[in-house]
């Protein structure tokens, strides 16, 4: 088959994206799925964005990525998450028409020239530590400079529900068995994870008169900083209910059957995203639980059940969902269940995604142990244009720092971490939270998108007249008094309407409001940023301090247990190596110094 | 990490039947062995040894411990030198020891050492302090045990805060469970912290306060108004006060070792007696960088004396009898009670309370602005001011204290989940 410079196996989240970054950087890009008709598939819930995801999803996009137009282009609902607790940690979210989504994906894969095979990647062609091709399950074979895997759930995929247990990567599809046998044989370790995802429902078999309607929140804002803002669009009504005493007594009677609790799921699933009978378990003094009931598309009769992922028996489900308000008569569509699948931990994965032990071989999404639509493809997106850059023999590398983006905040903290369940980015996993904002991403990133090569056309123009007019405003603020208060000191004041100064303020006329606010709030949030930066820049100094013989991390004072665990196991021989630990913050780093400042005397022993 | 050589005069100054001398640090066992002509290896591991002082005749022996590192209160080698009681004896054992490499230890050093190589929490060192200050063993050990568990307290309602923005935050919509209301939640720290801030000053060292001034310049007066009862001898005659007066109070809520002084004659003006310049001097000697000095003096028309101002942390000029005559400083009038509010606020506010006490009172600032953050609709703000106190409670208390990921910590308490 046609050779190419990077070979993408996978079609999701995070191959699409990929593939598409690879093609950005000039690079011949073939994309190996085993069905071209689920690429881009929302496997689970219908919704793209959130906190901190919803941040990182304009991230991608101000990086040329796909997802947020996708989402835009597919939306049915629009949510503003936390509009009332801080610009910081707003989280835009959309929920969106399944086939519309995936339709989207799909056509840009096409346009953008990527090369699509459907088939099965059984193993790789290795020279010494290089891939030189990817072998089919056909037999046929594809010449490849480097390589991204992005198998999301399918690599050594196992479904269970109930006592049904059988190979797959997602209900109706195949594993990746071969694969996943090939990568262990190479001497890669593969380890495992769970997830689950809820039954489907049919609409026409739900009363939703008993239920609590949730509408739209806003419609002024777009994911895409390339999508423009249009009024009329069609919308889709969610639902909300509760999972009351006879749900939650169904679950528990279920528990003995339950492959969650008879030990036949050993791989750990995500806190975050439990299953029914985890939250009747973990929390068994709770009367009730929410229940999301979310339309999986504007033409589509699916019903997506939100809270209620499980992998009990069919008969359980069934009377679970039956024992919810309004669903007596309900029609299960498709069952839940849950997937145990392989993973590599990322102790063997560089910063760029580029696995350790081979010279061109890149993992991005579930593949490295992460968990989310968003996530997967950003990661994707890092790992495609790292690919790209070895494809090309260059030995530039595209690694985005975790000051200045969640997408470098992830790349820290999955490379080389030792992950307790499957990564998803939070809003505190940066240092500096306040800096991180969704109104900001693109004037944090399209620099970056820029000098890396990454951008569409007209990016570079784009990020001319954004930076031209974020610093016409900054001069402003910084200028500008009204009642003798400069506007800068104006928005620093605890209760300061930040959003209505483009309105107000006569000098700021013309700007781009949007612009306005997200300048300003970075004049709102300076004074903290800074005792942040501060805080980093002691810590750098201390960084060359030396750990070599510090062996007992468990009996160290001030740490949490995981810390000091992580820490034990990670035997840094440095307070900067100390510092990359993921997870590690820079209070710890301060209990961290003190331990070491306190060790008794070398040579002498309590 | 090797320290050098301390060593302090370990009983009263003055004359008593045993004086002990302290050394402590990496080699202190060999320099005690050199001054003290003992043979190499002599104090090596937990030993007693007899020797004879240097510079002494012989006869003058002292008894000699030594404790090898590890084995010491403070974890470093260290040796307790038990003279015959003679200042001049001590005197000349601190002097060789100096000649010898060692150093004067600064006032705390052997306890601070203590605490830097784990041997002591900073809340045993506070404890320790109350001791040493004169308040019974039992109180002082109760003052730990309270401000360990008002600490602990605090440290939970803090977490818990922390937690329920964080979970809040993160999970807008996924969050189960009814998190615990904001208000009640942010009401609970706010209570810890006012709870861990009073058992700190109750349990750490008072400020020590000096009235010094020049003779008759109400001095005694403001002692007795301040320690709210009579106990300075106030009359018009000049050089009233020799032994100076001193006692425990509280000023402007916070614990105060309130000291009377014999007041300065003027400019160059030999005192009459011997007595009183005898007093003058011991008092002198008695302020330290920790200190706060009050200079008082009519209108004040005198400037502070120099030296004691040097000598202590902080100063505060007070215009006495300002319903007499007005001058720059804090203007006061016994006689009709004019600046003894500010003075008090200026007193308590006058140098930063002990580490637990002013990390306490910044700890409660930070759950405050916290607080008004929330209202504000800034729950990332909110969360770095709970974080960075949380730091600040961690740090001086010494123990399991940990920021973390708070939305972690979350997950196991909070049901959250779509």
């Amino acid at each position: 088959m046609k050779p190419c410079d990077v070979l993408v196996v996978g079609g999701g989240h995070a191959g699409a994206e990929a593939a598409l970054a690879a093609v950005r950087c000039g690079a011949a890009t073939t994309l190996v799925t085993m069905r071209i008709a689920s690429i881009g598939a929302l496997s689970c819930n219908p919704s793209i964005g959130g906190v901190a995801k919803g941040t990182l999803v304009k991230e991608i996009d101000a990086l040329g990525g796909v997802i947020a137009e996708a989402a835009d282009a597919s939306a049915v609902q629009a949510r503003m998450l936390n509009r009332s607790r801080g610009p910081a940690v707003w989280g835009p979210r959309v929920q969106c028409d399944l086939r519309s989504y995936a339709g989207y994906v799909r056509n840009a894969l096409r346009e953008s020239g990527v090369t699509l095979v459907e088939g099965e990647v059984v193993s790789f062609g290795w020279a010494g530590d290089r891939v030189e091709r990817a072998i089919l399950a056909d037999g046929r074979e594809i010449a490849c400079r480097s390589a991204v895997i992005a198998t999301g759930t399918f690599l050594g995929g196992m479904l269970y529900r109930g006592r049904e247990r059988w190979s797959g990567g997602r209900t109706g599809d195949p594993a990746a068995d071969a694969l996943s046998k090939h990568l262990s044989e190479r001497g890669f370790h593969v380890e495992r994870f769970k997830t689950g995802t809820p039954p489907r429902l049919v609409a026409e078999s739900i009363d939703f008169s008993a239920m609590e309607v949730q509408q739209e929140e806003g419609n002024d804002w777009r994911l895409s900083s390339r999508t423009t803002v249009e009024t009329s669009r069609k919308r889709a009504v969610c639902f909300t209910t509760r999972a009351g005493r006879s749900v939650i007594e169904a679950a528990r009677s279920g528990l003995a059957g339950s492959p969650l609790y008879s030990g036949a799921i050993t791989g750990r699933g995500p806190r975050f995203c439990p299953s029914f009978e985890d939250k009747v378990v973990r929390f068994p003094e709770r009367t009730q639980h929410p229940v999301f009931l979310e339309p999986v598309g504007l033409d589509c009769r699916i019903v997506y059940a939100g809270g209620m992922s499980t992998s009990l028996s069919r008969r359980r489900q069934i009377e679970m969902i039956r024992s919810l308000p309004g669903c007596s008569g309900a029609v299960v569509a498709s069952w839940g269940y849950a997937v145990e699948y392989g993973y590599l931990p990322g102790g063997q994965i560089e910063e760029n995604l580029r696995l350790k032990a081979a010279d061109n071989l890149f993992v991005a999404g579930q593949a490295c142990g992460t968990s989310g639509y968003e996530e997967a493809a950003g990661l994707g997106l890092v790992a495609g244009a790292n690919a790209a850059a070895g494809a090309r023999g260059s030995g530039s590398r595209f690694v985005p720092t975790s000051e200045g983006s969640y997408l470098g905040v992830m790349l820290e903290d999955i490379a080389g971490a030792d992950l307790t369940e499957p990564y998803r980015l939070y809003s505190s996993r940066a240092m500096n939270r306040l800096n991180l904002r969704q109104d900001n991403a693109c004037r944090r990133m399209l620099p970056v998108s820029v000098r890396s090569g990454l951008e569409r056309d007209g990016d570079e123009a784009r990020l001319r007249s954004i930076e031209e007019g974020a610093g016409e405003i900054s001069r402003a603020l910084r200028t500008v008094r009204r009642n003798g208060v400069l506007l800068a000191d104006l928005c620093r004041r605890t209760g300061f309407d930040v959003a209505g100064l483009a309105a107000s303020e006569p000098s700021l006329s013309g700007q781009d409001p949007d612009l306005v606010f997200s300048v300003a709030l970075d004049e709102r949030y300076a004074g903290f940023v800074s005792r942040a930066e501060r805080r980093a820049r002691e810590l750098d100094r201390l960084s060359e301090i030396s750990l070599e013989g510090v062996t007992d991390y468990l009996g160290m004072e001030g740490l949490s247990r995981e810390t000091r665990e992580a820490l034990q196991k990670a035997r840094p021989s440095s307070l900067g190596e100390a510092s990359r630990i993921p997870g590690m913050r820079p209070s710890d780093m301060e209990c961290l110094l003190v331990g070491v400042l306190r060790r008794v005397p070398r040579g002498t022993s309590r | 990490m090797p320290r050098d050589v301390i060593a302090a005069l370990a009983s009263p100054a003055g004359e008593s039947a045993i004086a002990v001398v302290r050394a402590g640090g990496e080699g202190c066992l060999a320099l005690v062995e050199k001054i003290f002509s003992l043979e190499e290896g002599r104090l090596a591991g937990m030993r007693r040894a007899l020797a004879q002082c240097p510079g002494t005749t012989p006869g003058t022996e002292a008894l000699l411990i030594s404790w090898p590192s590890g084995r010491s209160f403070t974890g470093e080698e260290m040796v307790e030198i038990m003279c015959p009681g003679s200042m001049r004896v001590a005197r000349g054992v601190l002097v060789s020891l100096q000649k010898a490499g060692a150093r004067l230890a600064r006032p705390g050093e052997f306890t601070r050492r203590a605490f830097l190589n784990g041997r002591l929490s900073a809340l045993q060192v506070v404890a320790l302090a109350s001791i040493w200050s004169g308040d019974s063993p039992e109180d002082g050990a109760e003052g730990s045990t309270g401000l360990e568990e008002a600490a602990g307290s605090l440290e939970r309602a803090m977490e818990i805060l922390h937690e329920t923005l964080e979970a809040v935050m993160e999970f807008p919509d996924e969050l189960a469970g009814e998190a615990p209301a904001m208000e009640e939640v942010v009401r609970t720290a706010l209570g810890e912290a006012d709870r861990f801030s009073e058992t700190a000053s109750r349990s750490e060292c008072p400020l020590r306060v000096f009235i010094a001034g020049p003779v008759n310049a109400g001095k005694s007066t403001l002692f007795n108004i301040l320690a709210g009862r009579e106990m300075a001898v106030v009359s018009p005659e000049e050089g009233t006060t020799r032994d100076g007066a001193s006692c425990r109070t509280i000023i402007g809520g916070r614990a105060v070792e309130l000291f009377d002084t014999p007041g300065r004659r003027r400019n160059g003006e030999e005192a009459p007696s011997q007595v009183e310049r005898e007093a003058v001097r011991i008092s002198s000697g008695l302020i330290g960088p920790d200190d706060l000095l009050l200079w008082m003096s009519p209108g004040g028309r005198v400037e502070p004396d120099r030296d004691l101002s040097e000598r202590a942390g902080w100063t505060i000029e007070v215009s006495s009898f300002s319903d007499v005559v007005r001058g720059d400083g804090l203007n006061l009038s016994a006689r009709t009670g004019e600046g003894l509010e500010a003075l008090r606020g200026a007193v308590a506010s006058a140098r930063p309370d002990g580490l637990v006490c002013s990390a306490a009172l910044g700890i409660r600032d930070g759950i405050a602005r916290a607080a008004e953050s929330i209202d504000a609709g800034e729950f990332p703000q909110a969360s770095e001011e709970i974080a960075e106190a949380l730091a600040v409670l961690s740090s001086v208390m010494d123990r399991g204290a940990s920021i973390g990921l708070a939305v972690e910590r979350a997950l196991a308490r909070m049901c959250v989940g779509k």
